[in-house]
């Protein structure tokens, strides 16, 4: 399969690469598992395996038979030469393509998923392998929806100070966001008093709120330590649904214990 | 012990001067999967299924790894980096400093340095051991392009970035025939290591 056209962002990535944060090295991975795993499913791989991970439009172009879905688990089998569209979705930050056998990344510390700083993200021309993996090809069919529900769970942080404001004020994921964060767009909330925080380990999840008071959710390939305050951490169950928002959404968050 | 929301665990740095062996015992505990340290911090991070807990008696344990064994402890590196002293910042840093440019090279290269911590990006070393007449403020604003291999200075740190990317840290040179991070074997820095610089000719 050839990439023929970018219109965003698109990255090979899988589940990530765990064990390398003394290292410095993010997590990396979907950014919303959840539905890498629906278009993994539908094609008959395994729950894990490297998807391309598109912001925006991709086109590709098949160079030989190839069986491919996206999260919305319809399966479509490409023949050499035949193009497929991954259009965005209004509902959807992100999608996800998969192919039959997954595709075939090199193994970087355990993850095919692109290492922002050592690899460049797809482009037009590039060439995805597809790996060996068995693509039977069931479609799943199953929806969309990641399930938010009432709000995005957060538990508040080891910076606790200004969590009241932030809970109780309602957030637009803003433009700016990316994988390694997702910017909160919103009232600005008074800054922690001398609040400059010793370097700490971060997480995936975890909202900093930086010197401006725009908080910042860590994303994937956001950095292993900061010295912003973090004042929540989004509770795993959520984080799905919450990196599923597409820019511009409006989100509120409820706390949990 | 404090949360980083119900996937992981934060803690204050254990005194314990084998960076890997801590690393190594905290990463054994049930249901953790990851470990990371800074200077004043230990996190552990769980399995996606596995709620954050750690029993008391296991960070007990820690307080062992206070004295020395010589069957856990991962040798410690002696490490020489090459350095040109050509950054863009020697000079201003001179002047913040109140000395020639001669003298920031001479206190920078016969300094010994260690490994603290390594984070913002991969196989960035946070190194100990600047002196003192070195230390300097972050740049106001963060450049937007730190060359590759960029050797810098900071705070109370010094450091080498291993990609090309934004940064804040004052530049004082540049580190030469050093992979700082590769794909096969990950940071070529790693907590415990000592670290000296040593002047191109």
């Amino acid at each position: 399969m050839i990439i023929k056209k970018i219109s965003g962002l698109a990255t090979v990535q899988d589940l990530g690469r765990v064990g390398y944060a003394s290292q410095g090295v993010p997590r990396g991975g979907a950014l919303c598992p959840v539905l890498l795993r629906r278009a993994n499913r539908a094609v008959g791989n395994e729950d894990g395996a490297a998807c391309i991970e598109v912001f925006g439009r991709l086109v590709v172009v098949a160079d030989a038979s190839v069986g491919i879905a996206t999260e919305r688990g319809e399966v479509v089998t490409l023949r050499g030469g035949e193009e497929y569209v991954v259009e965005p979705d209004a509902g959807l930050r992100v999608r996800y393509l998969a192919v039959g056998g997954g595709v075939a990344a090199p193994l970087v510390l355990g993850s095919r998923s692109t290492l922002a700083c050592l690899t460049d993200p797809l482009r037009a021309g590039s060439v995805i392998g597809v790996g060996s993996g068995v693509g039977t090809g069931v479609g799943v069919g199953v929806g969309v929806g990641v399930g938010a529900g009432a709000g995005v769970g957060i538990i508040a942080g080891p910076d606790a100070q200004g969590f009241d404001a932030f809970v109780s004020a309602t957030w637009r994921i803003g433009a700016a966001s990316n994988r390694m964060g997702t910017r909160l767009d919103g009232p600005t909330l008074a800054r922690a008093t001398g609040d400059v925080h010793p370097s700490s380990p971060t997480v995936v999840g975890a909202i900093q709120l930086p010197a401006g008071g725009s908080p910042i959710v860590i994303g994937p390939d956001g950095p292993t330590t900061g010295g912003y305050s973090i004042i929540a951490v989004i509770a795993r169950a959520h984080l799905d649904a919450f990196h599923a928002l597409p820019l511009g959404a409006s989100i509120a968050f409820t706390t949990q214990a | 012990m404090q949360r980083l929301g119900d996937g992981a665990l934060r803690m204050p740095r254990p005194k314990c001067d084998d960076v890997g062996a801590l690393l190594r015992v905290v990463r054994s505990w049930p249901g953790v999967v990851d470990a990371s340290i800074t200077e004043e911090w230990l996190a552990v991070y769980f399995a996606d299924d596995v709620e954050a807990h750690v029993e008391p008696s296991l960070i007990r344990s820690l307080d062992a790894l206070r004295v020395r064994d010589p069957r856990t402890r991962s040798p410690s590196r002696e490490i020489e980096i090459v350095v040109r002293y050509d950054g863009v910042d020697l000079e201003d840093v001179a002047r913040a400093c109140e000395m020639s440019v001669d003298r920031v090279i001479a206190l920078h290269s016969s300094a010994s340095y260690d490994v603290l911590f390594l984070g913002f990006m991969p196989g960035f070393a946070y190194l100990e051991g600047l002196p003192p007449e070195l230390e300097v403020s972050r740049l106001p604003s963060p450049r937007t392009h730190v060359p590759q291999n960029a050797l810098a200075i900071a705070g109370h740190y010094t450091g080498i970035y291993p990609f090309a990317s934004p940064g804040g840290w004052r530049l004082i040179g540049t580190a030469l025939d050093v992979v700082l991070f590769d794909s096969a074997r990950g940071a070529y820095l790693r907590a415990g290591d000592r670290v000296r610089f040593r002047q191109a000719r």
